[in-house]
């Protein structure tokens, strides 16, 4: 998990991508699939969290703009 | 009545029989009034009585030619003074052309003089747009009549250096609105003291742009302020002088000079004309609100797509999400079917097997292991 962290949203995204299209091929065996299904599941939330955490700073970000202006 | 001497015999006149007989001569003579042109050197007005005495000159080539005494009575003032307001342009005033009415008149006290009954302001008007043509004609030829134009003015110009008078009303109206922005945007201003108009007007205004040479680089702007004294004395804003040094300043210049008729030369060659000090106020202070504006809008659209772009990424893994929980081999399994393996491959046809094999089966819930019959 501590890996996945350092990624970027977009790599994690990509990660994501590629197992969904390698999960949906019909030769993949079940124990494999378990796992991709297992990683996506990880990765899924690894993204919403990067998500929510970037949504946060833009609102801390845009208020500080806001503040400034209204110093001026 | 004249008498004879009694040793010489001339006939000898008191001066009154004089000055009477060219009262008379002259009377016959000149009876009625008539148009002359003339350069008013000085027009010599008494306001406690109201009268005015111009002297009145002919110019040829630099030099005098004729000179002679004239006269306003009050009431002739007062008519032809209101006349000229209402061209709004001009005043009656020292070193001007005039057209006019007159007749001769002679005074047993003060001698000979022109009486002044009418002034044709247009002749003046005429004579003065002459001057003012011929300075953009000149400014024109010599190629420098959009040297201040090219002159950058920074977007936000925050420190101006103001020709103007400190008590006049057109100064303070400028000042007043800069200061009332002041909360939100920091204007500094210097003000270099000249005279606005009237004949020291060119001189002092010229100065004072020196002045402002010699620290132009603490200054974004020029702003030359007038207002408040009507649309008399502008002549000085149409001289050659005052407009070449306002094409040299080494900064973009602004006027608010504040007047109805037409523009000046200065006007028009200057970075920009703002009419009246208000207006010139407010384009400066516009460009902040402008710029302010701006921002807010900037901001307001990178939150805006900030929040679409996040959507957009959520909807995107939500999409994921579900087409996952479709390939999730769990949900299939929960919902009754099984899973079929042999040495942990799937089997997907029954002749892959053959008797005897041993098969795993997998479902939602364990396994179990069965032998192929």
């Amino acid at each position: 998990m501590n890996e996945t962290k350092e990624k970027s949203y977009t790599e994690c995204f990509n990660e994501l991508k590629s197992l969904v299209d390698s999960a949906a091929e019909g030769q993949v065996e079940i124990d494999e699939l378990f796992d991709k299904v297992k990683r996506a599941k990880e990765l899924i939330l690894v993204c919403k969290d990067k998500l929510s955490r970037t949504e946060v700073d833009i609102e801390l970000l845009t208020r500080k703009m806001e503040e400034m202006q209204a110093e001026n | 009545m004249p008498y004879y001497d009694s040793n010489t015999h001339n006939k000898i006149f008191s001066l009154s029989e004089v000055c009477a007989s060219i009262k008379r001569t002259i009377n016959n003579r000149y009876g009625s009034d008539f148009w002359v042109e003339g350069e008013m050197l000085r027009l010599n007005h008494y306001p406690y009585n109201g009268n005015a005495f111009p002297d009145l000159i002919e110019k040829k080539d630099g030099t005098v030619v004729a000179q002679m005494r004239a006269v306003i009575w009050a009431s002739d003032f007062r008519r032809i003074a209101s006349k000229f307001k209402l061209y709004h342009s001009i005043e009656l005033k020292d070193g001007i052309n005039i057209l006019f009415r007159a007749s001769i008149i002679y005074d047993t006290f003060y001698g000979l003089s022109l009486r002044i009954i009418d002034i044709d302001p247009a002749f003046t008007l005429g004579q003065m747009e002459k001057e003012r043509q011929e300075c953009i004609d000149r400014l024109r030829k010599e190629n420098i009549f959009g040297l201040n134009k090219q002159k950058i003015l920074p977007l936000l110009p925050k420190r101006l250096a103001i020709i103007s008078v400190e008590s006049s009303k057109g100064y303070n109206d400028f000042v007043n609105i800069i200061n009332s922005y002041s909360n939100r945007y920091a204007v500094f201003y210097y003000l270099f003291p000249s005279l606005l108009q009237g004949d020291g007007a060119v001189s002092s205004i010229i100065k004072v742009l020196e002045k402002i040479r010699l620290v132009y680089d603490f200054f974004d702007a020029v702003v030359i302020i007038r207002g408040g004294g009507g649309d008399l004395g502008l002549s000085a804003y149409n001289n050659y002088e005052l407009c070449k040094a306002v094409l040299y300043c080494p900064l973009p210049v602004l006027t608010g000079i504040g007047h109805s008729t037409n523009e000046t030369v200065c006007e028009m060659i200057a970075f920009h004309n703002g009419i009246t000090p208000t207006d010139l106020a407010d384009f400066i202070m516009q460009r902040f609100v402008k710029t302010d504006e701006q921002l807010h809008k900037t901001i307001d659209m990178l939150k805006l797509k900030c929040a679409n772009r996040i959507e957009n990424e959520k909807e995107k893994l939500s999409m994921l999400d579900k087409y996952i929980d479709l390939l999730n081999p769990t949900n299939t399994l929960n919902k009754g079917y099984s899973v079929t393996l042999k040495d942990g491959k799937t089997i997907r046809q029954a002749n892959q097997l053959k008797k005897g094999d041993r098969i795993v089966t997998r479902f939602s819930q364990g396994e179990i292991t069965s032998i192929v019959e």
